[in-house]
């Protein structure tokens, strides 16, 4: 791809449009992600009220140069139904990811193995970002499932470091590093 | 075959949503087609339920064949 620093990025999947968000993406749908107890079971967002106007202020912070912020639109019907973000530190060249699947219905379904992938590839290729790590509570089973099968390991556990529902849980971070991407690539297509 | 092997290939099956005579001693989760995150997360309810205590991350973690469900089953 022909991609500058400060461009759109737009990435595709076998399924799925990933697209750099824009203010005008921001709908009452997308809001009401934010405002669903079970799709921000685990994120922060659930602390902090979520209007139109925060979340326009949020998309806007994300300059695609070091902040990423894609939404994931169906190819078939162009529906918006969650969103993946990186954060890269261009001196460390390090970027942290994060997804989020605010459709219910497209939960279980393989999305964030599919367009991790995607993001994973771009910032390798793109932002020479050797490392790449993200986290999740230790309690979120199918987002250590996904870390587990996308080959990233457990780097470390961050004991008693959130609150899940009426408990502290440990959090656990997962780092990927370049090599291991690509040895992973080359055997996937082996 | 040992007893926990037994009860872990049913409770994989009822995670899985599948017949238990369709889950092979050696069903992995990246053998199987069906292991998906839903399902873990089904798998790893199942399990807690069964032990009566929250799984470690590590333990959930390690709950990718047969033989380490196993493991984990009194």
């Amino acid at each position: 791809m022909t991609w500058e620093p400060g461009q759109s990025v737009k990435l595709e999947t076998e399924r799925f449009v990933l697209r750099s968000l824009t203010e005008h993406d921001v709908s009452e749908r997308y809001v009401g992600w934010l405002r669903d107890p079970e799709v921000t079971r685990y994120m922060d967002a659930r602390f902090k009220e979520q209007t139109i106007a925060t979340v326009r202020d949020y998309v806007r912070r994300n300059d695609n140069r070091t902040r990423f912020l894609l939404g994931i639109f169906t190819k078939a019907e162009n529906e918006h139904l969650g969103n993946i973000e990186a954060s890269v530190d261009p001196h460390h060249k390090t970027a942290r990811t994060g997804v989020m699947i605010g459709e219910r219905a497209y939960w279980g379904k393989g999305v964030v193995l599919e367009v991790r992938e995607a993001m994973i590839d771009f910032l390798f290729a793109e932002l020479d970002v050797v490392k790449m790590w993200g986290y999740c509570y230790g309690d979120h089973a199918a987002a250590l499932f996904n870390y587990k099968a996308q080959g990233f390991h457990l780097e470390a556990l961050l004991k008693s470091e959130a609150v899940s529902g009426d408990h502290r849980v440990d959090v656990a971070r997962f780092a990927l590093f370049r090599d291991e991407w690509a040895a992973k690539k080359r055997g996937d297509a082996g | 075959m040992t007893d926990a092997v037994q009860r872990a290939q049913a409770i994989l099956a009822l995670a899985l949503g599948v017949e238990v005579g369709s889950v092979d001693v050696s069903a992995s989760s990246t053998n199987t087609e069906a292991w998906d995150s839903l399902a873990h997360m089904r798998l790893v309810m199942a399990v807690e339920q069964e032990i009566g205590r929250p799984l470690t991350p590590q333990e959930i973690l390690s709950l990718d064949c047969i033989e380490n469900l196993a493991c984990l089953l009194p």
